[in-house]
């Protein structure tokens, strides 16, 4: 069985769709990312058109995040403060972003700055990630051996802001920076950041783990929505049709990695998160070095896209 | 003189005789005049049926060309720079061939020659326009072949040189797939009646590929009102975002 979409002008397996839209929202779910790295790989890996997937990967961000946000919210699971602070200037950072994105293509260096630095930066946090964590895994059994390094940066920098949420009195400087860097990364390689995000919160900021996730998710729900919206009607690029299939498959994904995720450990999913950005770092590396399967690519089939 | 005398009285005399009595007539029509790009559309199939009234020699074929409407279009080809796949160099079409078809009774390279081919826009690569470049001629060729073989794994570009069948009596039937990814739009399809390397008779149809129903309200939507389309977008997404947290949290308990 087929089914037509109206916008990409094409037919697609209905089911693989739901599949993938099952599995970047079991990922969104499981991690408090918003999936959209994965996404828009796997779209275009199946052949929708460039500019569809992009658009219909921050759509489903938006959905699993909106999904996942929920039950945080409930739970009162996240600083809301600490968020709408780096919502603010992740917000700034897209626009920032958006023009050394259109300055960088005009140079014709866009695809290589991408590229590279998505190699270089996966590569350095899902390492980071995975010997951090089976070094506290380890530790573990002998408590008495020092706890994860973190940073006291909040404590030392000026502009000091009191977190009650998360019990913090820190400066407000790293996380606006955070949030600032992410949005601009966010809009240069058109990812959601949340991989990025929780990282940050637990190494830079300090935050109570039981807080990241839902502060990280928080943050992407607000960002991806804001893409998804803007792409959408700039581009016309949203296919309802093959959004709507995706969706479905990442909403019930992301509840699926939810509760999955209350049953592993913080240090257990810290090692998967570091495996899965690992993965996809060796993807795209490869991709540098090896010849591509299609050395050529075209518009659409309808032309335009 | 008397060259001349006889020149016109072939002229006046012989010559609507012998036309007349060689002349080729084609008649062919579609079997249907639409094609509807409904929910499960798949691809369809188009089938042609038409009669040659053959005079003389029976060494006649038919070639058929579909031609879906132009659009802009480009391709990009990758590059190595300093040992990695980052460089790209794109070429950018004012006009190209959405669909371009030809069906045949015998490949094409057998009908005619290539010039001729071009000439009468019997192949896709003649009919693609690129748009200025620096390019040299051999490079934009390159980049116009790739174009067309990347087409033609998509099964937009097609060359069928079996596809149109001789029956009997000079009847013949055509049959030709158009797949999925068949862009909307007015399409039109020219019968050729070849003889001796050069079309003869020659009959011009067309036919409309549609999309319907829903399928054409949400393209026409998404066009002519994409801020509340975005914004109906955007909705869905958070509105099963939220339902499905909802929903869960019911069946969790």
């Amino acid at each position: 069985m087929e089914i037509y979409l109206p916008i990409a002008e094409m037919a697609v397996n209905p089911w693989l769709m739901l599949g993938i839209g099952l599995i970047v929202g079991g990922v969104s779910g499981l991690f408090g990312i918003g999936g959209g790295f994965l996404l828009t790989p796997l779209l275009i890996l199946s052949g929708i058109p460039a500019p569809i997937a992009v658009v219909s990967g921050a759509s489903v961000s938006a959905a699993a995040s909106m999904s996942s946000f929920i039950p945080q919210w409930e739970k009162r699971a996240l600083d809301l403060r600490l968020g709408l602070t780096m919502v603010t200037a992740g917000v700034m950072g897209v626009t920032i972003g958006s023009i050394i994105f259109r300055w960088l293509s005009m140079l014709g260096f866009a695809e290589l700055v991408v590229r590279i630095s998505y190699v270089l930066l996966l590569g350095f946090i899902g390492s980071s990630l995975l010997s951090e964590s089976i070094k506290t895994m380890k530790n573990a059994k002998n408590p008495k051996i020092l706890k994860r390094s973190k940073s006291n940066i909040g404590y030392l920098l000026p502009l000091k802001m009191r977190f009650p949420r998360s019990k913090l009195y820190i400066s407000i400087l790293p996380p606006i920076i955070i949030g600032f860097v992410i949005g601009i990364l966010s809009a240069i390689m058109g990812v959601g950041g949340g991989f990025l995000l929780v990282p940050a919160l637990i190494y830079i900021v300090n935050m109570p783990p039981s807080l990241v996730v839902g502060t990280s998710i928080f943050q992407v729900l607000i960002l991806a929505s804001t893409t998804a919206f803007m792409q959408s009607t700039s581009n016309g690029g949203l296919d309802v049709v093959l959004s709507s299939i995706l969706i479905i498959g990442a909403v019930v994904g992301a509840q699926i990695g939810l509760f999955f995720g209350r049953k592993l450990r913080g240090e257990q999913l810290r090692i998967l998160l570091g495996l899965v950005i690992i993965a996809l770092t060796l993807v795209l590396a490869l991709e540098l070095f090896l010849t591509p399967k299609d050395i050529y690519t075209t518009s659409s089939a309808g032309g335009g896209l | 003189m008397k060259k001349i005398i006889l020149f016109f009285s072939f002229l006046f005399g012989l010559l609507p005789q012998i036309a007349m009595a060689q002349r080729t007539r084609l008649a062919a029509a579609l079997m249907d005049d639409s094609v509807l790009l409904t929910s499960n559309f798949n691809g369809a199939k188009l089938t042609m049926f038409g009669a040659v009234q053959l005079a003389g020699d029976t060494n006649t074929d038919i070639v058929i060309i579909i031609r879906g409407p132009n659009r802009q279009a480009w391709i990009t080809k990758k590059s190595k720079i300093m040992g990695l796949w980052i460089g790209q160099k794109r070429v950018y079409f004012d006009a190209a061939p959405t669909f371009f078809g030809v069906a045949s009774t015998r490949p094409i390279d057998e009908i005619a020659p290539k010039d001729t081919q071009s000439l009468y826009g019997m192949d896709a690569l003649s009919q693609l326009n690129p748009h200025q470049n620096a390019l040299s001629k051999q490079e934009l060729e390159d980049f116009k072949t790739a174009f067309v073989n990347v087409r033609e794994k998509q099964k937009l570009y097609i060359n069928a040189p079996k596809a149109v069948q001789f029956m009997e009596n000079g009847l013949f039937r055509a049959d030709i797939k158009l797949p999925d990814l068949t862009p909307p739009g007015l399409y039109t399809v020219k019968v050729m009646v070849m003889k001796n390397k050069r079309p003869v008779d020659t009959t011009l149809q067309s036919f409309e590929v549609t999309k319907v129903g829903f399928e054409r309200f949400i393209f026409q939507f998404a066009r002519d009102n994409n801020f509340i389309y975005g914004l109906f977008g955007l909705l869905l997404a958070l509105g099963a975002g939220f339902l499905s947290a909802r929903l869960f949290r019911r069946i969790n308990g």
